[in-house]
């Protein structure tokens, strides 16, 4: 596997596409191999779409709903941030059939998001807000009997976007424990979270095509299917998700983990045969097309695609050209011609070659976390192990201004995570702990200092007369002794930049199309590609990935406009 | 809830080590029916550096000395020790003085069995002699009550812990603790915690208002003030 310092710098996370087992790929492939039955129960809509929606779900081996309230909401404060407290649509993923009495409650609360309460039946509560253009667009090209033009939506592929989604037991929900031991369909990480997205998708599309027939029932068609699948789900993230990846790093470094597993089983056991490479070309030429679709005011990332593009180009020469035998040719050209972004493209289109070789690592993603001291190791030993596993946080220099530029706290506005300067702004004493390398280094010097005086003393006795660094030993003992640790970053430098702590979280979830509107936050695209609700039952070939504009040409079902009459 | 204990306990200044055990400990507690947020209702000593001190009793216990800290602050750190001497080969007993909340040292346990190691707990409190066990490899300890044999006031410790690697040394004490009252006025086995667990994740943890009022806050104290400032650059 490829080691640590490599896989473990954050711009290379930073670079990240979704790949065969990020967690939306994992949970269509169940839906649609076990066939779930979802079913509208209740689309109780006015001629605007404002309302209650209830889908029942009949999953592998439970019932669920998902009940949404769709609101009024004046533009003027429509807003993506945490900070929000109004939204489009909110929504809740229940175990069971939901009542009257529930549904009422669940009325009260849903659309107060944090500020409300509900019970252990909901599962995962979560909120939306309309890409107002587009659904204008979408909502008035179906009433006047036309498909919406795929070059459009194309510019922002989904009606909503999604601007938190919240589970384990937060706001009176069910907690992970509940979920993990009395919903198996959902005891994956994320899964529920990644399924009320899933439906947020589907009712967006069903809801569009309401408004339209309400508007203009003579004329008014509904969307092709081959259009309502380019539809996604938008999502903006920002710092919120960011510290996540630092207060769980056995499961950051699982996953990472698992990733690299697959591709080295790949390099080992998957034969380049003539066939595969032109398979990899194909899917590399999917890849490329993907990403001169999408769309971003960051000139910089549209830099950054280009570039991706032309090195495809290139990688797809050199398969041609050579023939590799062994997909280490490849990589190893990779690594040492084109960027991180186009490594981790090559990375990502390897794991879709061989599911036979991949998928059974599925069930590798969940992890009991528990930072453990390890009481009896000699303290010498540990300082040991930080020259060894963190050198990458030794060599940081600390005493440079820079290095210890920006702090992370929770602001008094819903507890959002920010990013604060230096000497500039306020909340200092208030820091997360969020700078793990600074921690180290502090930890380091002080166990060097207490062993002058005290060579032979254990980790435990140190830790004893020195309660304050229990919390980073035992990280320090415990990440050590993974394949992957802690994510080899300085998250107070001044120029550090927290999307690519995002974009690695999101890959794993299977998010796309990634748009950062700044250094703090980024939109970007969910399921675009993915198959409808309609599309269980019916044969199912898992290649929504990298997706790219339908061919109108080839799809037999765009032939005529269908009055919905 | 463990969630917001976290930064409630942050909020009061303990560091991180400190509230991130104690509120996975009262988390554990209230979650087996062991009413462990009572110990956010109680007083407590400020928390400030404790200087902990090690010594040696006349049956050569290790005596350590918490200067009336809770055990849910402290009871990770006391297993760690257990678990060192322990896994040396060992078999001390520490005897903890000036310490509360001794039913914290149960999640803690916990941590000895996911070890390998075998422990026995014991404690007087106002009517019983409580005697907790954990098993090598279980996850889940159990706990005894029994008839407290009447003693000096003071004379013992506040705690007594003792870890070992063979089970031999853990039998004999809990027969010499336990003697002629086998079963004890109440048992709490592995399985009922586990199954009193199960009861509670369905149906949640009942705060009272005016303790979730005090929790929040201490919690409130750890976020900063918003400006127009500080929202910029960071969503629309």
């Amino acid at each position: 596997m490829r080691p640590a310092e490599n896989v473990l710098n954050l711009e290379r996370l930073g670079c990240l596409h979704p790949y065969r087992l990020s967690f939306m790929r994992i949970l269509i492939r169940k839906i649609m191999n076990d066939g779930w039955q979802i079913k509208r129960q209740t689309f109780d809509l006015d001629e605007n779409g404002y309302g209650t929606a209830i889908y029942s779900i009949d999953a592998s081996e439970g019932r669920f709903s998902f009940v949404i309230f769709a609101h009024y909401l004046d533009p003027d404060v429509r807003s993506d941030r945490v900070i929000a407290n109004q939204w489009d649509m909110t929504v809740t993923l229940c175990a069971g059939d939901v009542g009257a009495e529930q549904l009422e409650m669940l009325r009260q609360n849903v659309p107060l998001q944090e500020a409300g309460r509900i019970d252990t039946r909901s599962i995962v509560l979560s909120r939306a807000n309309k890409s107002s253009r587009n659904f204008e667009y979408v909502v008035s090209e179906l009433a006047a009997g036309r498909q919406p033009d795929l070059k459009t939506l194309a510019k922002v592929g989904y009606l909503y976007r999604t601007t938190g989604v919240y589970g384990s037991g937060k706001f009176g929900m069910a907690d992970w424990q509940l979920v993990r031991k009395k919903y198996p369909d959902f005891a994956r990480p994320f899964a529920a979270e990644m399924f009320s997205c899933f439906m947020m998708r589907q009712f967006s599309l069903e809801q569009a095509e309401a408004i339209a027939h309400a508007r203009s029932p003579a004329t008014a068609i509904k969307m092709d299917d081959s259009v309502k699948r380019y539809m996604g789900i938008g999502n903006a993230t920002g710092l919120g998700m960011a510290p996540y990846l630092i207060n769980h790093p056995q499961l950051i470094s699982r996953w990472i983990e698992v990733r690299e597993t697959a591709i080295a089983r790949i390099c080992q056991s998957g034969r380049a045969t003539k066939d595969m490479c032109a398979s990899m070309a194909n899917l590399l030429r999917k890849a490329a097309r993907h990403l001169a679709e999408i769309a971003t005011d960051n000139e910089e990332q549209n830099q950054r695609n280009s570039a991706t593009i032309e090195e495809i180009a290139e990688a797809i020469r050199f398969i041609e050209n050579h023939q590799p035998t062994d997909w280490q040719t490849i990589l190893s050209m990779a690594e040492t011609t084109w960027s991180f972004e186009t490594q981790e493209v090559i990375n990502s289109l390897l794991t879709e070659l061989y599911p036979q070789l991949v998928d059974d690592l599925e069930d590798e993603l969940c992890l009991d976390e528990s930072l453990q001291l390890i009481p009896q190791e000699p303290l010498s030993d540990t300082r040991h192990a930080i020259e060894e596993h963190y050198a990458w946080a030794l060599d940081i220099d600390f005493t440079e201004a820079r290095s210890r530029g920006v702090f992370w706290y929770r602001s008094q506005e819903k507890s959002e995570p920010r990013l604060g300067h230096r000497g500039v702004d306020s909340g200092e004493d208030r820091a997360m702990k969020m700078v793990i390398a600074y921690d180290v280094r502090q930890c380091y010097d002080a166990i060097c200092e207490f062993l002058e005086l005290n060579p032979d003393a254990s980790t435990a006795e140190y830790a004893l007369v020195n309660p304050e660094t229990r919390s980073i030993l035992r990280r320090i003992q415990t990440m050590s002794r993974n394949f992957y640790g802690d994510i080899q970053a300085n998250l107070s430098d001044t120029d550090v930049l927290p999307i690519h702590l995002l974009r690695c979280k999101l890959s794993f979830f299977g998010v796309s199309k990634f748009d950062p509107k700044s250094r703090l936050w980024v939109r970007n695209t969910m399921y675009q590609g993915a198959p409808l609700c309609g599309d269980i039952g019916s044969d199912f070939t898992d290649d929504w990935y990298f997706p790219t504009m339908p061919d109108p040409d080839e799809e037999h079902e765009l032939s005529s406009c269908r009055s919905m009459n | 809830m463990t969630s917001l204990l976290k930064r409630s306990f942050e909020g009061q200044g303990y560091c991180q080590s400190d509230f991130e055990d104690a509120a996975i400990a009262i988390v554990w507690l209230e979650s087996h029916g062991l009413n462990g947020l009572e110990i956010c209702s109680s007083q407590r000593v400020a928390r400030t550096k404790v200087e902990v001190n090690l010594t040696a009793d006349e049956q050569n216990a290790t005596v350590v000395d918490l200067k009336k800290q809770s055990i849910a602050f402290f009871g990770r750190s006391i297993v760690d020790l257990a678990c060192a001497g322990a896994l040396a080969e060992r078999v001390d007993r520490l005897a903890i003085q000036n310490c509360c909340d001794q039913s914290a040292i149960l999640p803690s346990l916990c941590n000895i069995g996911a070890r390998g190691l075998h422990a026995l707990a014991y404690w007087n409190d106002d009517n019983f002699l409580c005697v907790a066990r954990i098993v090598a490899d279980q996850r889940i300890p159990s706990i005894r009550y029994l008839t407290p044999v009447a003693t000096e006031k003071g004379a013992d410790p506040d705690l007594n812990l003792v870890c070992s690697k063979g089970v031999q040394n853990i039998d004999s004490l809990e027969t010499s603790l336990t003697g002629d009252d086998n079963g004890g006025v109440r048992y709490i086995s592995s399985t009922d915690f586990a199954n009193q667990f199960d009861a509670v994740i369905n149906s949640g943890i009942e705060v009272n208002d005016e303790l979730m009022s005090t929790l929040v806050a201490y919690a409130d104290t750890i976020l900063v003030e918003s400006t127009e400032q500080s929202r910029l650059g960071a969503g629309e």
